[in-house]
């Protein structure tokens, strides 16, 4: 049964899971409604390339290059549109070299869905399940059942936080508490912390400009001081680049870079939210 | 698998345990990254991020692996490393340091002279080609402290290199500072050291015919790494630097516009004001 399904009725059915829930549901409530979405970038198209070329946004899934074709493939499977992709204040390196977060206030512009895992991982396995029958269409159904609406997700995390972890700093320190209720193992058989992070998709694109902070590995901050190096001299009046109206926004949270730029961005988000 | 050393991930023993690749693609002239290891009797892989409890990170499979490859996600190595001694080393008093691979391209040598060095903070380097590298770069695995270690000496060695450059009477190329400057600055981890090669940036610039770019550099770079820095101050620095080594008379009178015409190459040597005139009479013939 997916995380938030029949929630009440089940923690109802469980009082000691319900006291629990219910004295840490103010507390998952504030973290969520303050927590950033996180978008890491550069694996296929260097991230340079929204810098400096319009529409400076993050693309969905429908930039050929920006996702791969599994990428495509579960989202054909999920009946869902061409997605971006957002994690509810965590950061994976495995999708690039730039991490940007963005601030709830960026959410009211957007269409979407959500769901308390990596739809990725699990069409494609990378996530392991205890289903009765864990063949393809049952993993579609379980992706369908667990999906949440954008404009509904920070509530919906807010309760998935009080109800399945010890407190809202295991999120991102630790893991979902062993002694709640996981009907399919989701949280149990599985180690990587996409199993049980909430992935926010948004339909449209999203521009870097609105980002709230950002970190990049050295690599990265070495080629952007290279581009600003590079770029010719101008005369007053003359009108921004792409590169400047870039710069105008935050600065990199580590100016040299940091290899840890995922942990480096996170350990921000936590801060933003207070655990 | 060879003799027991004692370190054991998780559980899995230190023999067990390979080094194949690395965390993103080796883009610039050097760089630190996360190892990606390979536990040798799963054929499993994953992120050699050491974790805090005694748990095995996440793993991926050999097809997995090679789909990451693809997408740029993740670089491998021509044959593994072994893991680094530093790490085998740990006792059970301390904790074990966070391993971090070492990357460095031909274009870092070429510029700084000299090869892969056989140690880093004292700790032995073994050096593995980088796959479909271009220019060919290699890396090696040590403790983060030998990596940032090394880098620092490479930034050290940029730094000194360019202040020859700047002292030689014979020479005569601001372009030959900066880009030393600029390839310590890729190297150079710690503060002081890489404030001390935005000033030599800056002495070189400042010699360029566009020397309005040290305040830009100041602006955007400089005081965004060291809030604390004042234009005055940087600016001071690098005129001293120029006055000490006496570069600021010899290499203001020589400096000509380059033959590209972006006024960025710097060189002013015969052979360079040749090649800039035939490419021009080149241009203009075709």
């Amino acid at each position: 049964m997916p995380a938030l399904t029949n929630l009440d009725a089940r923690l109802d059915a469980q009082p000691a899971w319900r006291r629990s829930y219910d004295a840490l549901l103010p507390d998952t409530r504030r973290v969520a409604a303050l927590t950033p979405l996180v978008h890491v970038t550069g694996k296929t198209v260097p991230f340079e390339h929204f810098i400096l070329t319009p529409p400076h946004e993050l693309p969905t899934s429908h930039f050929p290059a920006y996702c791969s074709d599994l990428t495509r493939l579960a989202e054909e499977a999920l009946g869902l549109p061409y997605c971006l992709y957002l994690y509810a204040g965590r950061a994976h390196p495995s999708f690039g070299s730039v991490a940007l977060a963005f601030l709830p206030a960026c959410e009211p512009g957007h269409l979407g869905t959500a769901t308390p895992f990596d739809t990725g991982g699990l069409i494609h396995r990378y996530i392991r399940l205890a289903l009765p029958v864990d063949d393809a269409l049952s993993r579609v159904a379980f992706g369908e059942q667990s999906m949440v609406l954008l404009r509904d997700w920070r509530e919906g995390f807010a309760r998935f936080l009080a109800a399945y972890f010890a407190q809202p700093a295991d999120y991102w320190l630790g893991r979902p508490n062993p002694g709640t209720p996981d009907p399919e193992a989701v949280h149990a058989r599985n180690d990587d912390w996409r199993a049980w992070t909430f992935e926010i998709r948004f339909v449209e694109w999203q521009s870097i400009r609105d980002r709230a902070a950002w970190c990049a590995d050295p690599a990265f901050m070495t080629t952007l001081r290279r581009l600003i190096q590079a770029q010719p001299l101008a005369a007053p009046g003359t009108p921004p680049t792409p590169l400047d109206l870039f710069l105008q926004g935050p600065d990199a949270l580590a100016p040299s870079g940091a290899p840890n730029f995922t942990e480096v961005i996170e350990q921000w988000v936590r801060t933003q939210v207070g655990v | 698998m060879g003799p027991d050393t004692g370190w054991r991930l998780a559980g899995v023993p230190a023999e067990d345990l390979e080094i194949v690749g690395f965390n993103g693609t080796p883009s610039v002239e050097c760089g630190r990254a996360i190892p990606v290891a390979r536990r040798k009797s799963t054929d499993a892989y994953f992120r050699l991020v050491l974790p805090p409890g005694d748990v095995f990170p996440p793993t991926h499979s050999a097809a997995e692996i090679d789909a990451f490859v693809r997408e740029g996600r993740l670089t491998l190595l021509t044959d593994p490393l072994p893991l680094p001694p530093a790490l085998l080393a740990t006792g059970a008093q301390r904790p074990p340091p966070q391993p971090l691979i070492l990357w460095a391209s031909r274009d870092l040598f070429d510029a700084l002279g000299g090869t892969r060095p056989e140690r880093a903070d004292g700790q032995p380097l073994t050096w593995r080609g980088v796959r479909e590298a271009d220019p060919p770069a290699w890396a090696s695995c040590a403790s983060q402290d030998a990596v940032v270690h090394l880098l620092d000496f490479w930034g050290r060695a940029a730094l000194l290199k360019a202040d020859g450059r700047l002292r030689d009477p014979d020479d005569q190329t601001w372009g030959a500072v900066r880009r030393l400057a600029d390839v310590g600055l890729c190297a150079a981890v710690e503060g002081p050291l890489r404030y001390r090669l935005y000033v030599r940036y800056a002495a070189a610039l400042s010699l360029s015919p566009e020397p309005e770019r040290v305040r830009r550099t100041f602006d955007l770079l400089v005081h965004k790494e060291f809030p604390d820095s004042t234009w005055e101050r940087f600016n001071a620095d690098f005129v001293t630097l120029l006055q000490t080594l006496g570069a600021s008379s010899r290499l203001g009178h020589t400096r000509v516009a380059s033959g590209n015409g972006d006024g960025w190459d710097g060189h002013t040597t015969p052979r360079h004001k040749l090649r800039g005139i035939a490419a021009e009479h080149y241009s203009m013939a075709a």
